[in-house]
């Protein structure tokens, strides 16, 4: 084989590795990525962004596991990046929490809604701690590695956005 | 599970399946990591970019302690690196009657910095500050400016940042404060022609917490792409240049305490030898006049060793008493380094031919100085 075809070999196998990678995990990200920004295009243009950068990284991947772990910690921190960038915790709050924004009437869809306010104006990192634990189902161990923290960070995280929606769910259900 | 959590994963279950499924992201993503893989000629994702724009030429270096090998110049500013958020100027002066700003701004590859100066500009993205360092360095210069121009950020445990030059003289760097939109502060400093020396983060006790070396900019033009090769087995990263080969099997089979890590040479790796298990006696032998060697072993019990070196260079290293079993000793440099790193200690053998180039002798203290020693219990994949 010359050392060109040789090279399109490698370069094929590397395509097909990324091809398989992002076909296993790009629904997952996805979902990820919308749960954390609540906005599909950001969503999209997060995970794209996510591939791009791994895809390098892992040219040499040898286990699945890892790139699962490094694609949610960077989705997470792609979106977190994105709030700080955009300033649009602080908007999304104060949208949130003008007159018109407020349920008039409990009821299960507007309890839905009220769970989705609330989590929108969480601190990005409880929000995501929060996803991760109760959607992608990770343990303690595995959220502290996406997010880059402690266990008992990971549980204050949890805790406290926990607490927040529930004070937030007996306000408005009283 | 109580209600509460109950209802939080239901909604989020519910609120996932609203999410549309990307059709036709593939493409996107394929043809935006050629892109940048071509432009960076790495497999690093986390890459300094030094650009070439209006005259500006500058480099960094990546993650340390200790610096890994910097990525030569790329010719043009890249779509993944283009300013995706706000540029704010985080400082700003005049030098030699030109007008100075440095910029900060997110990006694909993280926090950037960019110098303009006198109509031109460069920088570099991925400082990785303050995360694995404390303090991220590009060098550049610019014609018609006799001055190493050198910029970056500093982590904010960094209280006084001076550069010492080799010749005995030190110049303090103002460090720039700014504001809680990064997390880290920056610096501008603006050196002699050619400086040569170190650039030293210390914190508030005046402990050096990083120390990086200015490297010139005429070995940073020369240096090609480097590979990142991440060892899973050893927890251990090495970086290489392209042209510059990993063995792919161990050259001292018969050893067995140290236990060979890695072994990366520009000739013929041959594994085994004749009078000494210790080191790669073959491999050594079958050098060309300018080729050169590293191997790293690790020793399977703590040594306590010295700790590694910042950065490694031939006066710090020993003989080897092994190098007698060289029939070409006389025609090489034979060194090894004993030393521990992250609770582990290694030995590293380094053999340059006596003919090897300035380029071929910098790459092997660059080998050295960059890569990475990680927690035996580190997952899979995370020794980056």
């Amino acid at each position: 084989m010359s050392s060109t075809s040789l090279e399109e070999a490698i370069a094929k196998r590397g395509e097909q590795r990324l091809a398989d990678l992002y076909w296993r995990h790009v629904n997952d990200a996805v979902r990820l990525a919308f749960l954390l920004t609540g906005d599909q295009h950001a969503a999209e243009d997060i995970v794209q962004d996510a591939f791009v950068r791994l895809f390098g990284r892992f040219q040499d991947l040898r286990s699945a596991e890892a790139f699962d772990i490094y694609l949610r910690r960077t989705v997470v921190n792609l979106s977190c990046d994105r709030f700080r960038r955009l300033r649009l915790e602080r908007d999304h709050a104060a949208r949130a929490n003008s007159p018109e924004a407020q349920p008039e009437a409990h009821s299960q869809i507007e309890d839905r809604e009220l769970i989705r306010r609330t989590l929108q104006r969480l601190p990005h990192r409880q929000r995501a701690a929060l996803v991760l634990r109760f959607y992608v189902d990770l343990s303690e161990q595995q959220t502290a590695e996406v997010l880059q923290c402690s266990v008992a960070a990971v549980k204050s995280l949890v805790s406290r956005a926990t607490a927040s929606l529930k004070e937030q769910l007996r306000g408005e259900g009283q | 599970m109580n209600d509460i959590d109950h209802r939080i994963t239901a909604f989020l279950h519910d609120e996932a399946e609203r999410a549309s499924l990307p059709t036709g992201m593939y493409p996107r993503v394929l043809r935006r990591a050629k892109i940048r893989r071509l432009v960076t000629a790495t497999t690093s994702a986390l890459a300094i970019v030094g650009l070439v724009m209006g005259g500006i030429v500058t480099a960094g270096a990546l993650r340390s302690p200790p610096p890994a090998p910097p990525i030569g110049p790329a010719e043009s500013p890249t779509p993944q690196d283009q300013s995706t958020g706000p540029k704010t100027v985080v400082g700003q002066g005049t030098v030699s009657g030109q007008r100075w700003r440095l910029l900060a701004y997110g990006s694909d590859s993280e926090l950037c910095v960019d110098l303009d100066l006198g109509g031109g500009s460069g920088g570099g993205c991925g400082f990785d500050v303050p995360g694995r360092r404390d303090l991220g360095l590009s060098v550049g210069s610019q014609s018609g400016l006799s001055k190493t121009i050198i910029h970056g950020v500093v982590s904010r445990r960094v209280a006084t940042l001076v550069v010492a030059l080799d010749d005995g003289e030190r110049i303090d760097v103002d460090i720039i404060e700014s504001s809680d939109d990064f997390n880290v502060n920056f610096f501008v400093a603006f050196l002699p022609p050619d400086a040569k020396g170190s650039v030293e983060a210390s914190g508030n006790q005046g402990t050096v917490l990083q120390k990086d070396r200015l490297r010139s900019l005429s070995k940073l033009r020369d240096q090609k792409a480097f590979i990142e090769d991440v060892l899973d087995d050893h927890k251990l990263t090495a970086y290489y240049p392209e042209s510059w080969n990993r063995a792919s099997e161990r050259l001292t089979p018969e050893l067995d305490q140290p236990t060979e890590l890695v072994s990366i040479g520009t000739g013929e790796l041959i594994a085994g030898g004749r009078d000494c298990v210790q080191i790669p006696e073959r491999a050594i032998e079958a050098f060309g006049p300018a080729d050169a060697l590293v191997t790293l072993q690790e020793v399977g019990e703590t040594a306590d060793f010295p700790d590694r070196p910042k950065t490694f260079g031939a006066e710090d290293g020993d003989v080897p008493e092994s190098s007698a079993c060289l029939a070409n000793a006389d025609d090489i440099l034979f060194r090894v380094f004993r030393f521990d790193d992250g609770g582990r200690s290694f030995l590293a053998y380094v053999a340059i031919g006596n003919s090897a180039s300035a380029q071929t002798r910098e790459q092997v203290w660059g080998i050295l100085d960059s890569f990475i020693v990680c927690d035996p219990n580190s997952p899979p994949g995370d020794c980056l």
